[in-house]
Formats: structure tokens, sequence, C-alpha cells
């Protein structure tokens, strides 16, 4: 890609996603609501924890570094998630993709500035109750005050993003070979719920898990990000942070690769 | 009409074109469906088979045929969305298959059922986004705005929200946002459905100085023979996949081979007898049309001073929708 495209198509995003600013904006109740329920889960999580370790219970992990994670949780899993899949399903299945497909544009260049403005949108409103979460529970939160370990975070919280994202066009593009991806769809998140961490950190899940958890991506969308900021071991850093951007690359080229390929399927349903 | 550049390159060269789908047939019943579970029926239908089409730049062509005869196929395999499973197509000097950059920005599509306009904020913000996907100063889409604005009398709406608008009044932004970038070539698949008799008009006058102004080659695909009339001088017709008539309006009325019909009003109901109303084409309380013959029409119209007062009479030519039809009906042959 020419540095040419790059600047136009950076243009054109930014276009776009100041106008999926506009259209958010129109629909702000929805907003608020929904980043009132994704806060739900991790509370429960974190009340439940809270409440066995109160009664005896010895987790691997320290209490500060629980009640960190799960404030933090709700944050991340936002951040990095990606709904495009289902959409784009939708619109290869009953031809909608034509209005994209005939502009000298990505079509997931529209997705990406959904994904990017409604995350805008929804930090807005969801940091605000993760601070009142926060609030009463400031004594067992161990933050970093180095800069360094927070532009990591952000580094990974970019490349869980980007993954999530490939992932999505992956199984939405799986609809040009299946007239329904609603199965896979669900499939992947329930791994993504069981092994990201966003609802048990992926610490206190069994040892000898240990291999397992580092190999599979789910856990570098969720439970690396956050894992960049609470004591982190340099070599597990090191570790984590090749194999997070080797899954990366892989999504990306997978993704790249089905949506080239079942394009040529495309049969463009209706006008 | 804009008339064909000569010399020049063709705007569309298909040769030879084909395109087939493959797909699993649906059996019917429960048992059927049961069955399928364990095996399933590959079947394919050839939509489009040797196609052969030049389009030179600056024409104005109708691409007609029956539902199901492959003419949406064709413009889906000009227009870069279907990949062709044989033959060549050049379409603004590129393979629209490969859908680049170059080819893409040439083009324009509007499709008569799908918006491409976004709903849920005002036209000129879907413009702004068309600007930065091809490109455009800042000084050419001020321009162009305004242009496309007063000839398409939408300068009053454009910040009004899509969703708010009339259908007319959408399509009219619809074909703004389509020509913003002064296109080579644009596809208007079925541009008047569901408008109402002045709205068609509009659009009608619309695509025509589109051509007139900006020398557009104009793909026209309608249901509607009054859009074809009014527009095109060149009509294809597409039957089984294939060409089957290529030429002009006159043309396809002569390979039809259905007579004019004279029209005759009276100034009350006329007393016509028992042959000539079973042979009418078409009668009112005042009027009735009949096919012309062989008979000299004077002594057609002096049997018709018989019947009534009468006050007019007009010889037309068949309508399209009746050459279409019988065109239809017979297959057709490429002239």
């Amino acid at each position: 890609m020419s540095a040419h495209t790059v600047r136009r198509n950076g243009s054109v995003l930014l276009s776009l996603l100041r106008q999926e600013i506009q259209m958010i904006a129109q629909y702000r109740w929805w907003m608020l609501a929904m980043q009132a329920s994704i806060i739900v889960v991790p509370l429960i999580s974190l009340l439940v924890w809270r409440g066995a370790m109160a009664h005896g219970a010895d987790p691997p992990v320290t209490r500060d570094y629980l009640t960190t994670y799960l404030v933090l949780v709700s944050v991340v899993t936002m951040l990095t998630s990606s709904w495009t899949a289902k959409f784009l399903a939708e619109n290869i299945r009953l031809g909608h993709l034509n209005a994209w497909l005939v502009r000298p544009c990505s079509t997931h260049l529209a997705a990406a500035a959904n994904n990017l403005a409604e995350k805008v949108a929804k930090l807005a409103t969801l940091l605000p109750l993760v601070v009142a979460l926060a609030v009463p529970l400031h004594r067992d939160l161990q933050l970093p005050t180095d800069p360094a370990r927070w532009v990591l975070f952000l580094w990974a919280l970019a490349m869980g993003a980007a993954m999530m994202f490939s992932f999505d066009i992956i199984v939405g593009s799986l609809v040009f070979w299946w007239d329904d991806v609603t199965a896979v769809e669900r499939f992947r998140q329930l791994a993504m719920l069981l092994l990201s961490g966003a609802v048990v950190p992926l610490s206190v899940m069994p040892a000898a898990w240990g291999p397992f958890l580092r190999g599979q991506p789910f856990g570098y969308a969720v439970a690396f990000p956050i894992q960049t900021l609470l004591a982190p071991q340099a070599a597990d850093l090191r570790g984590g942070l090749a194999v997070q951007a080797a899954w990366v690359l892989l999504a990306l080229a997978t993704a790249r690769l089905v949506w080239i390929r079942g394009l040529r399927r495309y049969s463009g349903a209706g006008a | 009409m804009g008339s064909p550049v000569p010399g020049s390159t063709p705007v569309i060269s298909a040769s030879d074109l084909s395109k087939r789908y493959d797909f699993y047939r649906q059996p019917q019943g429960l048992s059927g469906a049961l069955r399928s579970l364990v095996r399933r029926e590959l079947t394919s239908v050839q939509a489009v088979a040797g196609l052969d089409l030049i389009v030179e730049r600056g024409e104005m062509i109708g691409l007609l045929g029956p539902n199901g005869a492959g003419k949406t196929t064709i413009v889906k395999m000009m227009s870069g969305l279907l990949v062709p499973t044989g033959g060549n197509l050049q379409v603004c000097g590129h393979r629209p298959a490969d859908r680049s950059y170059a080819f893409l920005s040439q083009i324009s599509v509007i499709f008569g059922q799908k918006a491409m306009l976004w709903w849920d904020v005002s036209t000129r913000e879907s413009l702004k986004i068309h600007r930065s996907m091809y490109e455009i100063s800042s000084q050419q889409f001020a321009g162009t705005v305004g242009h496309l604005g007063e000839l398409l009398g939408i300068t009053e709406i454009l910040d009004t929200p899509v969703r708010n608008l009339s259908l007319g009044q959408r399509m009219r932004c619809e074909l703004a946002l389509a020509l913003l970038h002064r296109p080579a070539l644009l596809f208007a698949d079925e541009p008047t459905i569901g408008l109402d008799v002045e709205a068609k008009l509009i659009v009608r006058s619309l695509l025509r100085d589109i051509n007139r102004s900006f020398g557009t080659t104009i793909v026209l695909t309608s249901h509607d023979m009054g859009d074809v009339e009014a527009l095109t001088e060149r009509v294809v017709i597409v039957t089984g996949g294939r060409a089957t008539f290529d030429g002009s309006c006159t043309d396809l009325r002569a390979r039809a081979g259905i007579p004019n019909a004279v029209v005759l009003s009276y100034r009350e109901r006329p007393h016509l007898p028992p042959e000539v109303v079973q042979a009418a084409v078409e009668s009112g309380p005042h009027s009735v049309r009949l096919r012309l013959g062989d008979e000299p029409i004077g002594e057609l119209l002096r049997a018709a001073t018989r019947w009534g007062e009468l006050v007019d009479f007009r010889i037309v030519e068949p309508g399209l929708d009746e050459v279409m039809s019988k065109m239809f009906g017979e297959g057709g042959v490429r002239p």
C-alpha cells in the first residue's frame, strides 16, 4: 500500500469517524444503558471474589491484584471488543455490501470507523461508571505510576483490538461459503468469555492450564493488556508481547485471505 | 441525448462474457429438507452466456429484459461486484473484478432500491465522505455541490437528514452523490422505482441533462418503458443471458412487427359494430383504439364517421411495453 493510499484511507476514516460520532450522538441513552450493563459482570465477579476471600478462600493472587483487575476489566473488554461479524455477515448475505463495493474505499474502513467512534463514545460514558466503582475500593487499587507501563498498556490494547477486529472479519466473511455463521459467532463469544479473562482472571485458573492459556489468542485481548499494568515479569512481558504480535499478524493475514477469496464468491443478492 | 465520441476507446467492451451461479438446490417438503441434511444437490444456473457488447463514450443505453434474463448480473459484473466465470470484460479501460481505485473512481451506481446515502445524517455529510474517497479538492467540491444543487434543485435540502426526505427528494440527492466525482460511467438501476409521475419526469430530465452536460455514459436498467423511451436511443435486450437485440427503439418496433394504431375520439359514446368492438385494442367511453391493418386509412375514417360524431383521430406507434412483451414472448433475435 503506497503512502498516498494510506493518506487517502486516513482521510476517509476521519470523515467516517466524524459522521459516526454525529450518528451516535443521536442515540445517547442507548449508549449509557449499554455501558451500565457492561460493568455489571465484572462487578458481580468482584463482589463474589471479595466475599469468597473474606470467608477464607485463598486464590493464587492478592486481593489488591483481583480488585484492580476486575475494576479495569470492563474498560479493557470494551476497548478491545468488536461487533462487526454479525453486521458484515448480514450485509454479505443480503447483498447490502453492493453499496460499498462500488466505492473506491475498503468496506472494512467503515466498520473500523464505527468501531472506533463507538469506543470513544462508550469510553466517555463508561469511565465515570468505573470511577464510581473505584472510589469505594481505592485502598485496594494498585496502578503503576511509570508512564512507560501505560504506553505498553495502550500498545497491548491496540494490538488486542486489531486482533479482535480481524477475528470478526474472518467470522463474518465465512458467510461467503455458509448461509449462517451464527453458531461460529456464538462459539467465538463463548471462547472469548471463558478464555479472555473477562469474567475470571486467567491467573486464578488452574496452574496446569498455564501453557494452553498462554498460547491461545483470547487472553491477549483482555488479560494480557491488564497484565502489562499489574506486576509484570520482564520475561513474561517480552514473551507475551511477541505472542500477541504473532496472533495479530496471523489474524490480519487470515482476514485478508478469507475476504479476498470470499469476494470471488459474492453474489450481490438483490439489486 | 449525448452522442458517442467517435474514435475513442469504448467505455464498455464485453466479449463472450459469461457468469454461472452454483448453489445447493432446496428440496421440497420436510422429507426433502431432512434428506438434504445428509446429501445436498449442487446445481448451476447460467445467468449470462456469451454476451458481446460495446458501449461508446457518451452513449445512453437501455439494458432491458424480463426478470431472470441476466441484466442485473451483467451490470454487477460491469461494476465490479461479481467476478465473471468466462469471457473478457473491460470497463473504462480496466478489469472491473480487480476493483482498482482507478476503475472505481470512474464509475458510479444508482440502485433505485438501495440507498447509497447515509440514512441518519444529511446529504451534505454523505457528500463530504465521498469528497475524501474520491480525493476532490475543496474548490472543486464547492463548485460541483453548487452546480448539482442547482441542477437537481436540492440546495435547500442538503442539510436535512436523509431519513426526513421524501422519496423523490432522496432520489435527487442520490443522484448528487453519484455524480459528485464526475464519473465517466453511470449505472442507473431502476432509478425511478417507486417515484410518482412528477418525480419520474424530474429524474429522467436530470439523467438527460447529466448525459449532455458532463458527457457521462449511462447504462439504464429499468422495467419502466417510459424511462427507456424518454432516455435511450439504443436498447439492448437481454434474454437467457444473451443480447438478443441491439439497436434503436425504432428498429425494435420494426423488429416486433406490431402495426401502428389509430385512436378515434368522439363527442359522445360511439355506436361501434360488433366486429370493431372485438378488434379494438383499447376502448373508452368516447374513444376507441384500433390496430391499423392493410386497408387504406381513408376507408377506415369514412367508416369511423358513421359510428358517431368524430372529433379527432391520431395515429400512434405501438408502446414499448407492447413491443417488449412481444419480444420477450418470442425470445427475440439479434438483427
